[in-house]
């Protein structure tokens, strides 16, 4: 009968130098969003799983529009943090397992386009 | 790279994904670099996305016609990613052997002490200090000790004919200190491979 390696083994496997590097795709992408948000996006959550998805298609604003079916000032609108209602629905389709209405629910952060407001904001 | 040049934001995305084991093996040589052998799996995964950033932050500086890979041709980029994460390194401080050196009379200023005393000083510090100077004891005149070291010291300071120096600071010839040098250094690489007791002498800088 095969015994299961313990939990101990397979953790020291998994540190071992030579061990393969396997990405954290969630992780990255928590990453993309703390960035974003630096940046003052209005909507991070949803801008980093847009980017996600189309990287994980390969392709360019242009080529994840026409797949979306919707314009490509759509698109770049949606990457800037203002989605429009048909992108959503148009991801929601392409994306099932992401919950995207969850990820614009709610008020939008204010977009911080200049220095100055990023300013004020960090006063507040 | 040159769609994150061209300021397309998913392109980090499929940098991270495609060439994270590449950016990780490479961010691994600059941690063995520097002296660490290991690194958590988790931290090898924050340096790479931060590595992933860094990359997409100076895309538009890479050219594909370089030759040169992207994390190869951002070595030192990557090596501030590495050193912002790990920190200053230092060896801890040896408190014992620190509390003998402040009890050690102060070293004066204006002239140097022969270097002889020093190594006699270091002597009491240092288990390697104290066998060479009790084998430069055993096969050497104090004439030819103290040539020797002045000659090591010369040439550890970067003087390009550190014998034409020592020649001329004790009214020699420089083949004359040259050779006492080498018969000095002779004699105590054969005491190192004859007796024991000297055989650490044979991993000291000056014997090789």
């Amino acid at each position: 009968m095969m015994r299961r390696l313990a939990p101990a083994v397979t953790d020291a496997k998994r540190s071992h130098p030579a061990s393969s590097w396997q990405p954290d795709h969630d992780h990255f992408r928590r990453r993309v969003e703390e960035r974003l948000r630096d940046d003052g996006c209005a909507r991070p959550e949803f801008v980093a799983a847009v980017l996600e998805v189309r990287a994980r298609l390969g392709l360019d604003v242009a080529g994840f529009a026409e797949l979306l079916r919707v314009d490509r000032s759509v698109v770049d609108e949606a990457e800037a943090g203002c989605p429009a209602r048909a992108v959503v629905l148009a991801l929601a389709r392409l994306a099932p397992d992401i919950d995207w209405p969850a990820l614009i629910r709610g008020p939008a952060r204010p977009a911080l386009r200049r220095a100055s407001d990023r300013a004020t904001l960090e006063q507040r | 790279m040159d769609a994150m040049a061209a300021g397309d934001r998913a392109a980090v995305f499929v940098l991270y994904r495609e060439f994270g084991g590449m950016i990780g093996a490479a961010l691994r040589r600059e941690i063995r670099a520097m002296g660490i052998e290991f690194v958590r799996p988790e931290e090898l995964g924050d340096l790479v996305i931060d590595a992933c950033f860094e990359l997409n932050d100076c895309a538009g500086a890479w050219r594909p016609d370089g030759g040169a890979l992207p994390w190869t041709w951002a070595a030192r980029r990557l090596r501030q990613v590495v050193i912002r994460h790990i920190g200053v390194l230092a060896d801890e401080l040896d408190h014992e052997r620190l509390l003998h050196v402040s009890e050690a009379p102060p070293v004066s200023g204006a002239q140097e002490p022969e270097e002889v005393a020093v190594l006699a000083g270091l002597a009491a510090l240092d288990d390697s200090c104290a066998l060479l100077q009790k084998a430069l004891a055993k096969v050497a005149s104090a004439r030819d000790r103290a040539l020797l070291l002045e000659l090591k010291v010369q040439a550890s300071l970067g003087d390009p004919s550190p014998a034409l120096t020592v020649a001329n600071r004790n009214g020699m010839r420089p083949d004359a200190v040259r050779q006492a040098a080498k018969r000095t250094l002779d004699r105590l690489r054969r005491l190192a491979h004859t007796d024991e007791h000297f055989a650490g002498l044979s991993c000291l800088a000056i014997l090789r």
